[in-house]
């Protein structure tokens, strides 16, 4: 036998023994994989600002437009979109225009003609649009009716609070 | 033809020269030919007493004898009656010469013969004398047997004279064994008699000599049975029950134990759990394979009575040790998807939640023991409670325990491992429960990602 026959066989039989000797660990370790994404419910309301002016007491405005609203998911699920409005600091929000009490209603389709396809705001949330996808929007269009009479001539300031919420 | 005769007489001699040799050994168990037993005829030799004493016992109770503890040694003082009373026909007192250390003889020994020597003589002038009591003693000191003197010695007033009774083939009338020649009161009585007017008699020194022919000695029977070859298979660091038969008939033996990867040879590797093992009928000693390297091997004993040369013998068969394969895996996708989860809100694999429980399966040799850790995802931590950027990871084994009411039986992962379960034998399974609540709150709504590690280890 040749000097390079019995290298190949030296060889061959380590190979051997390291391929039928078995492998022998004192631990062992095998993984499951989670993966987990924090809900993010989010809105945002472009422009965000609606300024009617000086207005005549039981005399109307709207935004229809001029001025639509733009409610927008920025969150990470579908969502519901909810309204709701407020008192200002001497006019109660009110579902008809009376003494220091006004009206204030939203829209969100075919808006063109208030009071039609318009509901009035309360202090309670009332749905806006539901199942907004993530990305997606609702426009709203908002139509004010002043009090009849008011007793007040300064500014009346108040916030028109858009909610997103998990369906 | 005489070739022929000739050629078939030197086969049978040979055989028989072969089988009455005991050598060459061509099979061990049952040893083929059979060992060969050498029974030896022993002696003590001479033996002085320890102990002389003067006892009056009818007839031999005229005259005590003086100093009787001179009998110890060949010296030149001596037990002896001087008395001027001491005439014809009295007998002295009996000279009882006992305590002989005769713990040489193995117990069990068959006594041959016991043979005396008496140095004893009558003073010259002084009359004579003749020794008529030469009796062995019982093991309570009492005089039993056949009195050799009983046709009286004549003694001259040579004080180098010596008296022989007995031989190592003469019991003196007596079944004497091993225990009663042992036993210190043993001994001889020796009376001596006046046979003229005023005797002065002396004896100097009485030896005792035991011819004894020790018992047989068998030597050890070892059987190796297990392994035999069959359901002989182990994992390394599991124990393993060597069966054997040891037994010796006079003596207590004991075995050690090795093993062998040839079955040939005796030199094979000491098991350090399986030494000085007892006797016994399918006795069995545990070897713990521990750090054994993988192979087949065969098992011999070696067997030893402290008398006869040790015996051995192989097992039939190999035992066969497998290497230790320690491994675990999930046998379920591993994949856990909770979806979206509301800040500190809670979601599990349960089946009224995602439905998807995993198990763990022990696809090693062994049975193990399954820990499990959770980790630290990317912007959150793992914690006991939700906090901020803090979440909860909890598991629970469904296997053992009832995992269908939160958080009854769950435990919070940490980034050590904690036990999942225990003894979980080969191919054995544990299926396990998880269950998320989100941090409370988290900064980060983008997916986190984490692992669940199930760690096998020997159980």
């Amino acid at each position: 036998m040749s000097r390079l026959s019995a290298i190949f066989y030296i060889l061959a039989g380590f190979i051997f023994l390291f391929i039928f000797s078995g492998s022998v660990r004192a631990a062992s370790t095998a993984t499951v994989t989670a993966t987990v994404t924090v809900q993010n419910i989010s809105v945002t309301v472009t422009d965000g600002s609606v300024a009617f002016g000086t207005m005549a007491s039981n005399a109307s405005a709207g935004t229809n437009g001029t001025d639509t609203q733009t409610a927008t998911n920025n969150g990470n699920i579908t969502e519901n979109i909810n309204i709701r409005g407020q008192n200002s600091t001497n006019w109660t929000l009110g579902t008809t225009a009376g003494s220091d009490q006004y009206i204030l209603r939203f829209c969100i389709a075919t808006c063109g003609t208030p009071p039609t396809n318009y509901t009035a705001l309360t202090t309670n949330y009332q749905t806006l649009a539901s199942g907004i996808t993530t990305t997606g929007n609702q426009t709203f269009d908002l139509y004010i009716t002043t009090p009849n009479p008011s007793t007040v001539y300064t500014q009346q300031s108040v916030d028109v609070t858009v909610q997103a919420v998990s369906p | 033809m005489l070739k022929r005769i000739l050629k078939g007489f030197a086969i049978v001699v040979l055989l028989l020269a072969w089988l009455l040799s005991g050598v060459p050994v061509i099979w061990q168990n049952p040893r083929i030919p059979p060992q060969v037993k050498i029974a030896a005829a022993n002696t003590t030799g001479a033996k002085y007493p320890t102990l002389g004493t003067s006892v009056a016992e009818s007839p031999w109770s005229d005259n005590t004898w003086t100093t009787p503890t001179n009998i110890y040694s060949d010296n030149a003082a001596t037990a002896n009656v001087t008395a001027t009373s001491f005439d014809s026909p009295d007998q002295t007192y009996v000279l009882k010469a006992t305590g002989f250390d005769f713990s040489a003889i193995p117990d069990g020994s068959t006594i041959n013969g016991v043979s005396i020597v008496i140095n004893a003589w009558y003073r010259s002038g002084q009359g004579s004398g003749s020794l008529d009591l030469c009796q062995l003693l019982d093991a309570s000191g009492a005089k039993v047997g056949t009195n050799l003197c009983s046709t009286p010695s004549v003694l001259t007033t040579n004080s180098a004279a010596i008296i022989v009774k007995g031989n190592s083939g003469s019991l003196w009338g007596n079944a004497l064994t091993a225990a009663w020649v042992k036993d210190p009161d043993f001994g001889v009585a020796i009376g001596i008699l006046a046979t003229s007017a005023n005797a002065d008699v002396d004896v100097d020194y009485v030896t005792v000599e035991v011819a004894y022919t020790p018992p047989v000695n068998n030597s050890p029977s070892l059987t190796v049975s297990q392994p035999d070859g069959t359901s002989d298979t182990v994992v390394a660091g599991q124990s393993y029950n060597i069966t054997y038969d040891l037994s010796d008939v006079e003596d207590v033996a004991t075995v050690d134990f090795y093993y062998d990867t040839d079955g040939l040879g005796l030199n094979g590797t000491s098991i350090a759990g399986c030494q000085n093992q007892a006797e016994g009928t399918g006795a069995t000693c545990s070897w713990n394979t521990t750090g054994i390297p993988a192979g087949s091997y065969y098992i011999y004993g070696i067997a030893s009575d402290g008398v006869n040369p040790d015996v051995n013998d192989y097992s039939p068969g190999t035992i066969t040790i497998q290497a230790a394969i320690i491994s675990v895996t999930i046998t379920t996708d591993g994949v856990i998807s909770y979806g979206m989860v509301a800040e500190n809100s809670a979601k599990s694999t349960l089946p009224g939640e995602l439905n998807d429980m995993q198990t763990a399966n022990n696809d090693g040799n062994l049975t193990e023991n399954f820990n499990i850790k959770g980790q630290n995802s990317a912007n959150w931590t793992l914690a006991g409670s939700a906090g901020n950027n803090q979440y909860v990871h909890k598991f629970c084994n469904d296997t053992d325990y009832d995992c269908s009411a939160p958080p009854t039986n769950f435990t919070a992962l940490t980034t050590s491992y904690q036990t999942l379960d225990t003894g979980v034998g080969t191919g054995g399974t544990v299926n396990f429960q998880l269950q998320i609540t989100t941090p409370n709150p988290s900064t980060v709504y983008t997916q986190q990602s984490v692992d669940i590690t199930v760690q096998a280890v020997a159980g």
